[in-house]
This record gives C-alpha cells, sequence and structure tokens, in this order.
C-alpha cells in the first residue's frame, strides 16, 4: 500500500511538472513569431549540395534559396538572380545578380559566387551538376553579371539553372577538396537565404532566426524564427500537427491521414498537383514481351487510369492520358493521348499479333511461351502497391499475365539504374518541371533517364529539337511531335499525377500553395508571405 | 569473489566477440556479393576501391576478421550510407538517450513489479493473485507499436496531457528541460514498463514461492518475527536473486521493445535510428546500431551478475569451490 | 500412466483448456479456412475501405478486399512462421541442452557458456540487421526468429536433464548398460518434455509478435498476407485514424493468438508443478 501510494505522488509530480512546462512555452512564443515545422526523419546533411534529401530541400527554402522558383501558373521566376536575358538563338546567356544580398557572414553575393557554383558542382559531380553540362564558357562581365556560353543551344538552360540550382560561397568553398564528405561546417552554416540557421541538434530540431541583412525588396518576412522539429514516424507527425505541437510539416499526407484535418477550422487543407507522375516502363533487353510493341499497346489497353486513382489514391490524383502531365498546360493542349482503358481492344491486339491461349489458363501464348512479364516497384510504397495490383488483374482478364515484383529501395534503385535487370518497372518522377528541356533526358539516347536505353530515330529528333528551340513557343511544335511518338511507341506509360495535400495550422495566413514543389507550404515564397492571423 | 569477478568479465568479453563475429559473418556470408551491402550507389568507383581496402574485401576472410577487430578495437565503426559520417559520431549523442529510456524503464518497471509479486505471493490464489496472473499474460502479449498508438492517441491527441513525440521541445529554456524532458519521458516509460512488468513479477512471485517454503523461513516465524518482517527482511533479499537475473536477461528484450516504442514516440535514441536506418538501407549504421546495443547489453547484464553476487553469498563459495 | 495423470489433470486446468481451444480454432482457421474463403487479390472498385457490415464481416481494406479473407489467410503465416521458429528452435536447443546436462563436466560447462552467450545478445536488433541485408521473405523471417529463440529452450532442458540424469532410475538405467542414446532420447527426453513444451508456447507466441514488430519496421514479406502485414498497410497508408477495423482486426487476431499460447503454457507448467498455485 505504501509503495502504491507513494508512486502515486510520484506521477503526480510529473503530471504537475509537464502542465507548467507546456504553460512556460506558450508564454514565451508570444514574444515573437516562431513558426514550428515538422520533418519526417533527420535531415541528411547540412551540404545542402550534396544532398538530393527532402528534408535537406525543405530546410533550404529558408536557409540557402535556390535561384528562382515557380509560381502559380507554372512560369518560372527569378529571386537571388534579378533577370537572364537569352541571346543567339539560345546559345548565350546573361545572367544579372540581385544586387543587396549578402551571405550569412556578411560577405557580397557577387558574380564570382555564381560562375563558382557552377564550375564547382561539375567539377565535384554534386547534385544538379548536370544543369550545366551544356556550358562551353563562362564569364564575369562585373561584379553582378555572368555570361554564359552554351555548346548547342538550349532554351531551357535559364529555367532550369533557377529552378534547381542554389548558389555556393565561394569563399567558404574554394578550399574544400572533397566536398561529399563535408556534412556540417565546423565554421557554421553560411546561407543567402532569409533565415540563418541558428542552432541545431542532429536528429532532433533546427532552428532558423531571422537574417537581418536580407534585402526589404525581395519581401520582408512576418516570421521571426523557423523551427523544424524530426519526427520518426508518420503517425507522430500527424498526431503533432493536431495537438497544436508543429505548424506545417514538410510531408506530404496520404489521403487517409488528411481527412481527419477536414472541416476542423484549426487547420488549413491545400491540394497542390505535383511536379511529378507515376509511370510503367518497359524493358525490351530483357524481356522478348516487352519488347514486342503489340504487348506494350495491349497492356496500355489494360490501365484503368480513373479506377486506380480512385483505389490506389483514394481519389486524390489526376489520371494521366498523356505522356505530358497536365501540369504543363501549353504542352498538352493537342491532347496527344496513350491507347484507351479497352480490355477487348487488348484482346484484338494480342490475337492479331499471334498470341492465343492454348491450355485454357486464361493466359495467353506465342511460340509455346506464357505471356508473363516481371513488374518491379517499391514495395513498401503503398501507392504503387496498389496500382500494380489493379493493373496486374486487368491485364490478366486480357490474358496477360503480370508477375509483381516488390522489391526494397536499395535493389530498386540497383537494377533500375545499374544492372538494369528489369523487365517492367513501375515507379514516380519526383518531379519534371521544364518539361520540354527534360522529355530529351528521358527519351534521348543515352541520357541518363533513359533507364531501359529505348531508342526511336523520330522521338530522338523531336526532343532534341524541343530542348534546342529557340524559345519556349516555339518547341510546343517538336514537343507535339515527340509525344506522338511516345503515345505511339510506349516506351513508357503514365498513369496517374498525385496530388499533394499539405495541412497547415490556421493559426497562421498567407500561405503560397505553389505547384512544382514538393515542399508544399512552405518554400521560401510562402515563408516571406505567411503571417500570424489575428 | 574477485576471481567470480574476473570469470564474468572474461564471459561478458568473450559474449561480446560472439556478437561481432556473428555480424562480421552476416554481411559477409550473406548469398551475392558481399560488398554490395558496404557500397551505396551514390559512390564513385573511387570511393568503393577505398572502401575495399578500408574492409580489407579484397583479402582472405580471415585477414577481413583481424582488420575488422582491428578496426573496432579503434571504435571505427565505417561511414554512414545516408550520413556520409563516421557511424560512431551518429550514435554516440543517440545511445545517451536510449540508456536513459531504458535505465528509467526498467527502475520502474522493478519498483512497480517486485511489490507486486511479493504481495501477489503472500496472497497466492486469491483475487489479487489471479489477476495478477491474468495481468501477466496479456503483458507478455501485447503488441508495442499498438500500445503506444493508442497511449498517444488518448493521452495526447484526446486528453492533451503529454507530447506526442521527442525527447524535449526545441525552443525549451535550459531551466526547464529537466522536466520537459521529463513530459517526453512519460509515455514511452510507460510503454516499456508494461511490456516488462509481467517477466518481473513472476519471478518475484515464483521465488518468492520457493524461499517461503525454505526452513529459515519457517524458523523465523517461529520465533515469532512478524509476518512482514520476514517477507522484508528474510525472504525478499533471497527471492530478489532470481529476479535479479532475469533482469539481466530482460536487458536484451527491453532493446528490443525499445526499437519499437522509440520509433512510434519519435525518441531520439539508437533505437529510432534503427528504423531510419531500415528505411534509408543505411547497412554501416544498422551493423554499428547492433554491435554497441550489445555492448551496452552485455555490460549491463554484467552488472546486474555482480548485483547477484553481491546479493547471494553462496556464489563467493562456489566460486572458491570449483577453483 | 503418467501421461494419462496430466491430460487428466490439464483437463481441469480452465485456463488452460481456453488457450488450448483458442490455438485449435487458429489452427483450424488456417487448415480449412482458405478451403472457405479465396485467396486475396486484385480489387474491388465497388467496396473500397467498406466498414464492417453483413455482408463484409470484418470490413474491407482500401482495394475493397474482405478483411476477413486477409485475416484467415494470415493465420496461415502466423502459423508457419511460429511452427518454423519452433522447429528451427528444437532442432538446435533440444540436443543442445540434452548433451550439456547430461555429460556435465567440460562439454557441458562449454556448452552451458554457448547458450549464456547467446541469451545475452540482444536479438531483434541482429534480427533486423539479417533481414535487412537478405531482404524481406517470410521463410527468412521465420528461420531467423528460430535461430534467436532456442537458447532459453536449451536451457531448460539441460536443468531439467541435470535433474533427471541423477535420479536413481536413469542410475540404474545406466548400470543394465542400456546405450547412452536410448537413455538420452527415450528416458530422459521423455521426461523432460513437460517444461519444454512450455517454452515452446512461449516461442510460438513470441515469434508471431517478432513477426508483427519486423512488418511494422518494414521488413515483413510484402507477397504474403500477415496479421503484421495488415496492420503496417493500414498503418503506412494512414488509414487507421478512420478504418478502426483495419487496425483492430488483426490486433485482436495477434492477441488471440499469443493468449492462446502463453495460456496454454500456463496451463501445463501448473499442470505439471502443482506445488506452486
Amino acid at each position: 500500500m505504501a509503495t502504491r501510494r507513494s508512486f502515486l505522488k510520484l506521477g503526480l509530480a510529473v503530471t504537475a511538472a509537464a502542465a507548467s512546462g507546456s504553460a512556460m512555452a506558450q508564454s514565451k512564443a508570444g514574444k515573437s513569431v516562431i513558426f514550428r515545422v515538422g520533418l519526417l526523419g533527420d535531415v541528411q546533411t547540412l551540404n545542402f549540395w550534396a544532398s538530393n534529401d527532402i528534408n535537406v530541400a525543405v530546410l533550404q527554402e529558408a536557409v540557402m534559396p535556390r535561384y528562382g522558383y515557380m509560381d502559380a501558373d507554372g512560369n518560372v521566376k527569378s529571386r537571388l538572380i534579378r533577370q537572364i536575358d537569352v541571346k543567339e538563338g539560345a546559345r548565350t546567356f546573361i545572367v544579372h545578380v540581385t544586387p543587396g544580398l549578402k551571405w550569412h557572414d556578411g560577405v557580397p553575393f557577387s558574380a564570382d559566387d555564381v560562375i563558382f557554383t557552377g564550375e564547382y558542382l561539375v567539377k565535384h559531380k554534386l547534385f544538379q551538376n548536370t544543369r550545366f553540362s551544356n556550358v562551353a564558357s563562362a564569364r564575369k562581365i562585373d561584379n553582378l553579371t555572368v555570361e554564359y556560353q552554351l555548346k548547342a543551344p538550349q532554351v531551357g538552360f535559364a529555367d532550369v539553372m533557377l529552378f534547381w540550382v542554389a548558389p555556393m560561397p565561394k569563399h567558404r568553398w574554394e578550399t574544400v577538396a572533397d566536398p561529399m564528405t563535408v556534412s556540417d561546417d565546423p565554421r557554421g552554416v553560411v546561407g543567402l537565404g532569409p533565415y540563418k540557421l541558428s542552432e541545431w541538434k542532429k536528429g532532433q530540431h533546427y532552428i532558423a532566426n531571422r537574417n537581418p541583412d536580407w534585402p526589404a525588396a525581395l519581401g520582408t518576412p512576418a516570421i521571426d524564427r523557423v523551427v523544424y522539429r524530426v519526427y520518426k514516424d508518420e503517425n507522430s507527425i500527424v498526431l503533432a500537427l493536431r495537438t497544436g505541437e508543429i505548424d506545417a510539416t514538410s510531408r506530404q499526407f496520404l489521403p487517409s491521414m488528411a481527412g481527419q484535418f477536414r472541416k476542423k477550422p484549426e487547420f488549413r487543407i491545400f491540394e497542390i498537383p505535383s511536379p511529378g507522375y507515376s509511370y510503367i516502363g518497359f524493358n525490351g533487353k530483357k524481356s522478348e514481351f516487352a519488347a514486342d510493341l503489340a504487348v506494350r499497346k495491349a497492356i496500355a489497353h489494360c490501365v484503368d487510369r480513373p479506377k486506380i486513382v480512385k483505389l490506389a489514391l483514394e481519389g486524390n490524383g489526376v489520371p494521366m492520358h498523356g505522356s505530358v502531365s497536365p501540369v504543363h498546360k501549353d504542352f498538352v493542349k493537342s491532347k496527344i493521348e496513350y491507347p484507351p482503358y479497352d480490355l477487348d481492344a487488348a484482346k484484338k491486339l494480342l490475337r492479331d499479333a499471334g498470341y492465343a491461349d492454348t491450355d485454357g489458363d486464361g493466359i495467353v501464348e506465342k511460340n509455346g511461351r506464357k505471356l508473363s512479364i516481371k513488374m518491379m516497384y517499391e514495395g513498401s510504397r503503398n501507392d504503387y502497391d496498389k496500382s500494380v495490383r489493379i493493373i496486374k488483374e486487368d491485364a490478366r482478364k486480357a490474358g496477360i499475365d503480370l508477375v509483381l515484383e516488390p522489391v526494397d529501395r536499395q535493389v530498386y534503385i540497383d537494377r533500375q539504374s545499374k544492372t538494369k535487370e528489369y523487365e517492367m518497372l513501375f515507379v514516380q518522377w519526383g518531379a519534371i518541371v521544364i518539361i520540354y528541356d527534360t522529355f530529351y533526358n528521358i527519351y534521348g539516347k543515352d541520357s541518363f533517364l533513359n533507364y531501359s536505353g529505348f531508342h526511336d530515330p523520330d522521338l530522338e529528333k523531336w526532343a532534341k529539337n524541343a530542348k534546342e528551340s529557340g524559345s519556349v513557343a516555339e518547341s510546343v511544335k517538336p514537343m507535339d511531335e515527340a509525344q506522338k511518338v511516345v503515345v505511339n511507341q510506349i516506351p513508357t506509360l503514365a498513369v496517374w499525377v498525385p496530388n499533394l495535400i499539405f495541412v497547415n495550422s490556421a493559426r497562421f495566413d498567407g500561405y503560397l500553395p505553389y505547384p512544382s514543389s514538393n515542399n508544399g507550404t512552405i518554400t521560401l515564397s510562402s515563408l516571406l508571405n505567411i503571417k500570424p492571423r489575428k | 569473489m574477485f576471481q567470480y569477478i574476473v570469470m564474468r568479465v572474461m564471459k561478458g568479453g568473450l559474449t561480446f566477440l560472439a556478437a561481432v563475429s556473428i555480424t562480421f559473418l552476416i554481411v559477409r556470408l550473406m548469398p551475392g556479393d558481399p560488398t554490395t551491402a558496404f557500397i551505396s550507389d551514390s559512390m564513385t568507383p573511387q570511393d568503393v576501391q577505398a572502401l575495399n581496402t578500408s574492409l580489407g574485401l579484397d583479402k582472405p576472410l580471415p585477414e577481413q576478421y583481424a582488420l575488422f577487430l582491428r578496426n573496432l578495437a579503434h571504435f571505427e565503426l565505417g561511414q554512414s550510407f545516408f550520413y556520409k559520417q563516421p557511424v560512431g559520431d551518429i550514435i554516440a549523442p543517440r545511445l545517451g538517450w536510449t540508456l536513459l529510456l531504458i535505465g528509467t524503464s526498467l527502475l520502474i518497471t522493478l519498483l512497480i513489479g517486485i511489490p507486486l509479486g511479493v504481495h501477489s505471493a503472500r496472497h497466492k490464489g486469491k483475487g489479487v493473485d489471479q489477476a495478477v496472473s491474468t495481468m501477466i499474460v496479456l503483458g507478455i502479449s501485447i503488441f508495442i507499436p499498438l500500445l503506444a498508438f493508442v497511449l498517444v492517441y488518448v493521452f495526447s491527441l484526446e486528453l492533451g496531457l503529454t507530447p506526442v513525440g521527442g525527447a524535449f521541445a526545441p525552443d525549451v529554456e535550459d531551466s526547464e528541460l529537466i522536466s520537459d524532458v521529463a513530459r517526453h519521458m512519460i509515455l514511452p516509460t510507460v510503454t516499456l514498463v508494461v511490456v516488462n512488468l509481467a517477466q518481473i513479477v513472476l519471478y518475484t512471485r515464483s521465488s518468492m514461492l520457493d524461499v517461503l517454503k525454505e526452513d529459515y523461513i519457517r524458523t523465523a516465524r517461529a520465533k515469532g518475527v512478524d509476518d512482514r518482517g520476514v517477507i522484508w527482511g528474510h525472504a525478499l533479499r533471497n527471492a530478489m536473486i532470481p529476479t535479479v537475473t532475469v533482469t539481466g536477461l530482460m536487458l536484451g528484450k527491453m532493446v528490443a521493445g525499445a526499437v519499437l516504442t522509440e520509433t512510434v514516440f519519435s525518441w531520439p535514441g539508437v533505437g529510432s535510428m534503427i528504423y531510419e536506418a531500415v528505411q534509408k538501407q543505411d547497412f554501416p549504421l544498422l551493423q554499428g546500431a547492433f554491435i554497441v546495443l550489445a555492448f551496452s547489453v552485455i555490460l549491463m547484464t554484467l552488472v546486474t551478475d555482480l548485483v547477484v553476487a553481491w546479493l547471494d553469498p553462496r556464489i563467493k563459495l562456489h566460486a572458491e569451490s570449483t577453483r | 500412466m503418467r501421461e494419462k495423470n496430466f491430460v487428466e489433470s490439464f483437463t481441469k486446468h480452465r485456463l488452460g483448456m481456453i488457450g488450448l481451444a483458442g490455438i485449435v480454432i487458429v489452427i483450424a482457421l488456417g487448415a480449412f479456412g482458405p478451403l472457405i474463403v479465396t485467396y486475396p487479390v486484385g480489387y474491388n472498385e465497388a467496396t473500397p475501405l467498406a466498414a464492417p457490415d453483413r455482408e463484409h464481416w470484418l470490413g474491407t481494406d482500401g482495394l475493397g478486399l474482405g478483411l476477413i479473407a486477409e485475416i484467415v489467410w494470415g493465420a496461415r503465416t502466423s502459423l508457419f512462421i511460429s511452427f518454423t521458429a519452433v522447429a528451427v528452435a528444437t532442432c538446435i536447443g533440444v540436443p543442445l541442452g540434452l548433451v550439456s546436462g547430461y555429460f556435465k563436466g567440460r562439454i557441458g560447462g562449454l556448452i552451458d557458456s554457448v547458450i549464456e552467450i547467446a541469451m545475452t545478445i540482444p536479438a531483434l536488433p541482429l534480427m533486423i540487421l539479417i533481414s535487412a541485408i537478405s531482404g524481406p521473405s517470410m521463410g527468412t523471417v521465420a528461420v531467423v526468429i528460430g535461430l534467436f529463440s532456442w537458447p532459453t529452450l536449451s536451457r531448460i532442458v539441460r536443468n531439467s536433464t541435470l535433474k533427471l540424469a541423477s535420479m536413481p532410475f536413469i542410475e540404474a538405467a545406466i548400470v543394465l548398460g542400456i546405450p547412452t542414446r536410448t537413455i538420452m532420447f527415450k528416458h530422459i527426453l521423455l521426461n523432460a518434455a513437460g517444461p519444454a513444451l512450455v517454452d515452446l508456447t512461449i516461442i510460438m507466441a513470441t515469434a508471431v509478435l517478432t513477426e508483427a514488430g519486423l512488418s511494422y519496421l518494414g521488413l515483413g514479406d510484402p507477397n504474403a498476407w500477415s496479421w503484421g502485414g495488415i496492420l503496417q498497410n493500414a498503418f503506412r497508408a494512414g488509414q487507421h485514424f478512420h478504418a478502426w477495423w483495419l487496425i483492430v482486426f488483426p490486433s485482436l487476431a495477434i492477441m488471440f493468438f499469443v493468449v492462446s499460447f502463453n495460456l496454454l503454457g500456463l496451463g501445463i507448467n501448473e499442470t505439471l508443478n502443482p506445488k506452486r498455485d
């Protein structure tokens, strides 16, 4: 009895301490405006250029932003760079640096940094180095101006650089010989953004305070301090948002998880079309069936996109009928689409190509070989898993046996990019933003995103034409021609564009939900615009 | 006594050697290329070459083993794929959090479990005892993530009494740090106590029942020592021996529980790091986490062994008679 | 004689009998359930995430598949994993325990040290390492769980053997010149079977919990229906906040299985050692 009572006392004491702790935390928040962001998993590194980790990207928005951004209409805008002039049929680019910017250690941001960034990324093969692969030379005109000469015309060069590249402080990095192994600079993190990373505990939290040197012309933030908090588990991040421990998350919500926030006045929900999309890839080099155009077309007839969106994404996405995501409005006007869902058409195609079910098991054969293809995907992705199970079921009705191969991430990447040991795959592009430029990277001969090495001379020609057009408007025509080849030859088969759902606390106002960013409502533009609601 | 301690320490060392040898063999004898587990896609061919040299993968197995042990002796656990930092640097700050959580849970488990076991032994067969038996069976049948989720749902979300996750609020003042950590520790501790309590109660109860039948207890009773004095003064010290022994054996299980508990509560320890390492397929980090956890468990087992030796005067005699 | 007495007094142990009944139900579910309920494949467009009703007794998952079928087929996985684990643990643990208990001396001491070492090594992190490296598969998970369950079993067999080996009827058998193998496997093992059986029930229960734990960490077999896997799917899709049936029923199934085996263990234990209660 005595023990029980004293334990109870201990419990009460702990609870009392807990209650007073939370009260204190609230009174403190009154002084300055603090915005709390939940991260799922830790930030990989504070060396922003050596990572494509999503949490690094989120931190980067506040501390070390990229040159520009894409606005709600899908147009790339500049920020750290004031303007880029395109000359000589997209062979020469004049870059004007925004004046008045200072690195967090007080050194002014200049043309030297811009030149250094491109050269250093390429030299050390850091992330985004491929954005500069077409550069022949970079020349400093004055302290705030750089001239780029390209090897071949590339109209997208300006947008690609603005959207993807964050500048590097030359004075900090020129002495670093092996940047991939640098995790965080012991001298402190030097960025250029409106927030300075002031304190962090790996695996727990990162705190960024307002940078007083940030030029007012680029927008003055209302938030004094952004606190990033690390959570390990998807559920705890949802619960933390619900209890008000955080105001936003870096993580888009699954529809089922977002459901509980609807109809609650304390939350704002934003649904943003993803810059990426899911697709089926065929590898004709590993499967005779995947090499057979009739089979690829038949499989295209088995993909019921609205149904897959409804079941696998719980309705939270858009069926993607063509090879360009509907996010790119200018490039989908001509409605060039894959063969539609039609199981009878699939059966007829197979029959005409000499496939027949001779043993009565419902699966067709040709030359004594059963039409069976293995489809590899990342098994831990619930949306992939559901999508492929639906496609498999419908393909079976048409007489095609799709054997599902869920694998873990490591194996997946290894087989997709290195060994190419796969017959079919199901995966999602993270972000395809500047489509007229990227199309060639996906379908061009020997391009780095063309995993199966598919080659078609027409596709090669048109995709290259689009990339090398003199202006964006001029690229629409070759893009249309390229799309026609893709939907006829089907090297890849797009399935859906997911909506990214972001849930934010209604204690703040002014969130800017930009598409084309996986960082949702905590992009730099949004952070500059968010203010506490009175 | 001294001999006993030396023997225990040697046994601990041997256990650790066995643990690290198993990991060495697992990584190298797995089907497929043994090197792939340590090579990630972000490495250049030069990196791979350097890694092969540092692990000695181009040398015969015994030589690799010697190199592996030598690296270990210098606390070199390799380089994390994901963080691109030495594994030891990543684990070190997290180990303290795991030990704090496990230590606190263990202490509370013993503080509740031993009196409960004694109480249930004294009232053998009665309502209390039966309730305890049922509790034991349920306790060892609980699936930790579910229990943890229910706790968060009720206490954090519905009642708003406890934080959802982490070890402390990021912007907490130093003066409030301890109370804030205590607040964050409540739910993970409760989870671990609930799942481990059963074992302690079970062993205390059954060893108490055994001890109560011993002659010297009967003698004490016959001499007129009151019941409470017999139980707490004479019997408990002896009944504690199997309980402490089982505590040592439970440590491995507590670590297992901590992996799941830390994950649900985002506790910044080694356990939640294991979960992340699994997600990111960071094998060097996983291997390092196992080695460090094995070392901690073995060390703590050693401590419980010494406590048993202190509790049990017979060990002294036994150790001397076997030599 | 002994067996008959044991069965008779076990049938009087109420909790033990409840446990046994529970196990019979699970085994029947695993053996005959799949004959009635078809393997859940594909999708059912009409009924995603339907709450339990007359048509779908336990509700449906995100693809509209009936949870009842998933749980029935999951019973098979749980049984497969627990029986495989027990088989592996028995094959290693029983001979080692017998030998170390019967021969005592140096061999016995050596084996005992091995058992103690194996007991101290934290199993779950090591299982995680193995599963992560070898890739998720039901067979691997089952064998790995077995490989880490034998030490307690071994210790129990050893202790019983130590006690039995010094009993008069064994000493008599040795004097009579009965071969050592016969003594060990017939006389001693039969008599040591009781306590070992208790541990086997605990291994079975723990195996299912461990499989669920590994599934929760993302190391389950994505190609097989398992209770831990259903839970993990629901957690991962975030459906557990509103589709309560997706976590309640698989959790109940796990609890039912584990409690049944633990109760059976309790029953056997208390029947063998009636003095304890």
